[in-house]
C-alpha cells in the first residue's frame, strides 16, 4: 500500500502525478501532508510541490483534453473534496496515457464520474450567482456571506467584478473562513474577524448596515409575495429549484 | 413614504405576475465602462417564488389603469380593485437598488393602457431609456410592447430592451374578440411585426457596421392563455409552430387560465387552472424546439388534443410502434431523440461515447436515460426485441406506464405524510 502526501494545492496535486508517473508507482491514498496517522504496512511519499514538474502535466493534460475539459480538472480540485482526490488521479493518468481525448468516454466508470461531480460543482457555483444577497453597509460596501458546499468562491469572483464594477463587495465563505473584497480597482482574497454578523443567519448587525437598506430589504420581501400565484402555489417545485439549505442567508426568506 | 412605496409594490407586482415569462437568456452584455450590470447568453433565475416559478426579473406594472375591458385580465376597466402609478423615476430607483443586491437579474416592464396605446409606450420607453443611458445600467431589459402602439415607439423601445413581447393571449381571432371585444389580431400581429422586422434590418445593417448596436438582442416572445376558450391544442400548437418559424419568435408561452373574473359568465367555471394542459403544451413546444418534431406528428386532426395521462413524446412512440425499437449503437441521432427516456443531453452522450465502445444498458442508466421507460424502445447488447413493444404492444405499455405513475404518486404520499 502506498500514501501520498501533498501540501493540497493545484501545482502540488500535478506534482504529485509526475512523481507517480517518475517512480512508477501507483499511490493507494492521497492525504495532506499534515495528516499523520500510522499505517503499518504502508510505503509513505512526501512530494514537493514543484512548478517545473507541475507545469509539464498541466501542459500535457491541455493537449490531450482540450481547454474545457482539463479546465474541469482545476475545478474539482479547487472543491476540495477528499474522496474525489482518486478518482481524479486516476482521471488525469487515463487521459495522459490515451491517445485520444478521454472527456467524451463516458462508458468508463471515472471519466462519468468525473463528468457527474464537474456537473455538481458547477451548479454549486451557479446557484450562488443566484442566490447572493448583498445588504449594504453604512460605509458603502456590499456585503454577503455564504457557505456553499464546495469551495467555488473563486470560481464566481469573475462574474461579479463585470457585474458590479461600480460598487464595493464583499464576499465571504464562512465554511471555509476566507473570502474576496472588491475595492472598485482590484480584488483581494482576505480574512478577518467579522464580528458584526450573525454566523447562522449571515445578517449584518443593524447599526452599521445604511440607512435605506432595511427598506429595500421589505420592498423585496414584499415583491417575493406579490409575485406569487397563489392559485398554483406549489412548495415543492420551489423546494426541487432552492433547496431549503440555501433559505437561512436569503433576505426574502428570513422573517 | 415607506408604507406607500410598499403599498404600490403590492399591486403593481401582483397586477403583473401573471405574465408568465421570466426569462433573462439570449443576451450577452459585458461591462466595458465599468458600470453597473452584465447579461449572461443562458440567463441567471436569482429566486423561486412559493408557485414555484422563477423570479429572475423585476416583473413590474408602470401602472395597473386600463382603458380596456378584457373579459380574462385582472386589470380590466369594470374591475373594482385599487388602482395606482409608478413615476418614471420610483422604477428607474427600485430596478437599481434591487440589482445592486443581486436580487434580481434585470426588469421586466409591463402596462396597462392608459390613454392610447401610443401614449403609454412612450411612458415605458422612458424608463428603459433612463436606465440604460443615464444609469448606464447593463443588466437585462424585457419590455412589453402594447398592442396598437405605432412602429416608431416599438422601433425606440428596442433600441434599449433586450427582449420585446407582445401578448396574444387568445389563440383564434373568433374568440378574442368574443372575450376582448376592443382589440383584434392587427392591433397585436402588427407592433410584432415591427419587432420583427426591426430584427431582420438591424442585422443587416450589423454586417455592414458590427459597432450598431444590437435591436431587441434577445428576440422577442408571446404569451397564450389555455382554457380559457374553446380552441383544442392544434389550434395552439399550430399557432405557435407559425411564430416560431414565421416570426422568429425566441419564445411562446403558455399560461394556464386562471379565472380572475369569475363573475364574467362568458368565461368557463374552472375548479383549479388547467396545470396539467399547460404542462403537457409545453412539452410539446419542447419537442417542435429540440428534438426535431414536427407539429403535426405531435397533434393532427385525429388527434386534436394531447393526451393528458402520458406526455407527448410517449404518445407519439405508442401511436408508432412500427419505428421502434431502435438500436442504439447505430441510429441516427434523430432516431435516438424520439426515445421515449432519451433527451438531448443523453442523445449527444450516447453519440460521443459510442464512438469509444458498444453500449450496453447499464452504461446507458449511468449516463443518465431513463430506462424505466426507454427500456421498451430500444435494442443493445442485451436488450433484445422479445422485450420490446413489439410484444408489449401500446396498450399494454400505456397501462404499465400509468400504473408506474400511480404507484410512485402513492409512495410518494405515504413519505410526505412520514414527514
Amino acid at each position: 500500500m502506498n500514501i501520498f502526501q501533498y501540501d493540497k494545492t493545484f501545482e502540488g496535486f500535478l506534482s504529485l502525478v509526475f512523481e507517480s508517473f517518475s517512480l512508477k508507482v501507483i499511490p493507494n491514498r492521497i492525504e495532506d501532508l499534515e495528516a499523520s496517522e500510522p499505517y503499518l504496512w504502508m510505503e509513505k511519499y512526501r512530494i514537493t510541490t514543484n512548478p517545473d514538474k507541475s507545469n509539464r502535466v498541466w501542459n500535457a493534460l491541455k493537449n490531450k483534453l482540450g481547454h474545457e475539459a482539463s479546465f474541469a480538472v482545476f475545478r474539482i480540485h479547487l472543491a476540495g473534496i477528499a474522496e474525489m482526490e482518486m478518482v481524479l488521479f486516476r482521471y488525469v493518468c487515463k487521459a495522459l496515457a490515451s491517445k485520444q481525448s478521454i472527456s467524451d468516454n463516458f462508458a468508463d466508470p471515472d471519466v462519468l464520474a468525473i463528468t457527474k461531480f464537474d456537473k455538481k460543482v458547477c451548479r454549486e457555483a451557479q446557484r450562488m450567482l443566484e442566490f447572493v444577497r448583498f445588504q449594504k453597509t453604512g460605509d458603502g460596501i456590499f456585503f454577503c456571506s455564504m457557505d456553499p458546499e464546495y469551495n467555488i468562491l473563486p470560481l464566481i469572483i469573475n462574474h461579479f467584478e463585470t457585474r458590479f464594477a461600480d460598487q464595493q463587495w464583499l464576499l465571504y465563505d464562512f465554511k471555509r473562513n476566507y473570502g474576496f473584497y472588491y475595492n472598485l480597482e482590484k480584488t483581494s482574497q482576505i480574512t478577518m474577524q467579522l464580528d458584526s454578523v450573525n454566523k447562522h443567519t449571515g445578517k449584518v448587525n443593524k447599526d452599521i448596515l445604511a440607512e435605506e437598506e432595511v427598506l429595500f430589504q421589505d420592498l423585496w420581501k414584499q415583491y417575493f409575495k406579490s409575485t406569487c400565484i397563489e392559485e398554483r402555489k406549489n412548495k415543492c417545485l420551489q423546494m426541487q429549484h432552492m433547496p431549503k439549505r440555501y433559505w437561512k442567508y436569503l433576505t426574502e426568506k428570513q422573517s | 413614504m415607506r408604507q406607500e412605496a410598499l403599498e404600490k409594490l403590492k399591486i403593481l407586482a401582483g397586477a403583473a405576475k401573471y405574465d408568465v415569462s421570466c426569462a433573462s437568456s439570449g443576451t450577452k452584455r459585458d461591462n466595458p465602462g465599468k458600470k453597473l450590470g452584465s447579461a449572461h447568453p443562458w440567463g441567471i433565475c436569482h429566486s423561486f417564488a412559493d408557485d414555484g416559478r422563477c423570479i429572475s426579473l423585476l416583473k413590474i406594472m408602470l401602472t395597473n389603469y386600463c382603458i380596456y375591458d378584457c373579459a380574462y385580465c385582472v386589470n380590466r376597466r369594470s374591475n373594482d380593485v385599487p388602482r395606482t402609478a409608478f413615476r418614471v423615476s420610483e422604477i428607474v430607483d427600485l430596478t437599481i437598488e434591487f440589482y445592486r443586491r443581486n436580487y434580481i437579474e434585470g426588469l421586466f416592464l409591463s402596462s396597462g393602457v392608459i390613454k392610447t396605446p401610443d401614449f403609454t409606450m412612450e411612458k415605458m420607453v422612458r424608463v428603459v431609456k433612463e436606465l440604460r443611458i443615464i444609469h448606464g445600467y447593463n443588466g437585462y431589459i424585457h419590455m412589453k410592447s402594447i398592442p396598437g402602439a405605432s412602429s416608431e415607439f416599438v422601433r425606440e423601445a428596442g433600441m434599449y430592451a433586450d427582449r420585446l413581447s407582445v401578448n396574444i393571449e387568445i389563440p383564434t381571432e373568433k374568440n378574442l374578440k368574443f372575450l376582448a371585444p376592443e382589440k383584434d389580431f392587427k392591433a397585436i400581429l402588427d407592433p410584432m411585426g415591427y419587432i420583427h422586422q426591426g430584427i431582420l434590418e438591424n442585422k443587416e445593417e450589423r454586417q455592414k457596421h458590427f459597432k450598431i448596436p444590437k435591436f431587441a438582442p434577445a428576440g422577442q416572445s408571446t404569451q397564450l392563455i389555455v382554457g380559457a376558450t374553446s380552441d383544442n391544442d392544434q389550434q395552439i400548437l399550430t399557432l405557435a409552430t407559425n411564430l416560431y418559424s414565421q416570426h422568429h419568435l425566441k419564445r411562446v408561452y403558455y399560461s394556464g387560465f386562471i379565472p380572475v373574473n369569475s363573475y364574467d359568465k362568458r368565461l368557463p367555471a374552472l375548479m383549479e387552472p388547467p396545470m396539467v394542459r399547460e404542462h403537457r403544451l409545453y412539452q410539446a413546444d419542447w419537442l417542435y424546439r429540440f428534438y426535431r418534431f414536427k407539429v403535426d406528428e405531435i397533434v393532427n386532426d385525429s388527434h386534436p388534443n394531447l393526451d393528458l395521462e402520458i406526455d407527448p413524446k410517449l404518445s407519439y412512440a405508442l401511436r408508432h410502434p412500427e419505428c421502434f425499437p431502435i438500436d442504439i449503437n447505430k441510429a441516427d441521432y434523430e432516431m435516438i431523440l424520439r426515445i421515449p427516456g432519451v433527451g438531448p443531453r443523453s442523445a449527444d452522450m450516447i453519440l460521443m461515447a459510442r464512438k469509444h465502445r458498444r453500449l450496453n444498458s447499464d452504461m446507458l442508466r449511468k449516463m443518465g436515460v431513463v430506462m424505466k421507460r426507454a427500456q421498451y424502445f430500444i435494442t443493445c447488447g442485451e436488450l433484445s426485441e422479445r422485450n420490446s413493444i413489439q410484444t408489449w404492444k401500446p396498450e399494454g405499455l400505456k397501462k404499465l406506464f400509468l400504473e408506474q405513475v400511480k404507484n410512485k404518486r402513492l409512495a410518494d404520499a405515504t413519505q410526505l405524510s412520514l414527514w
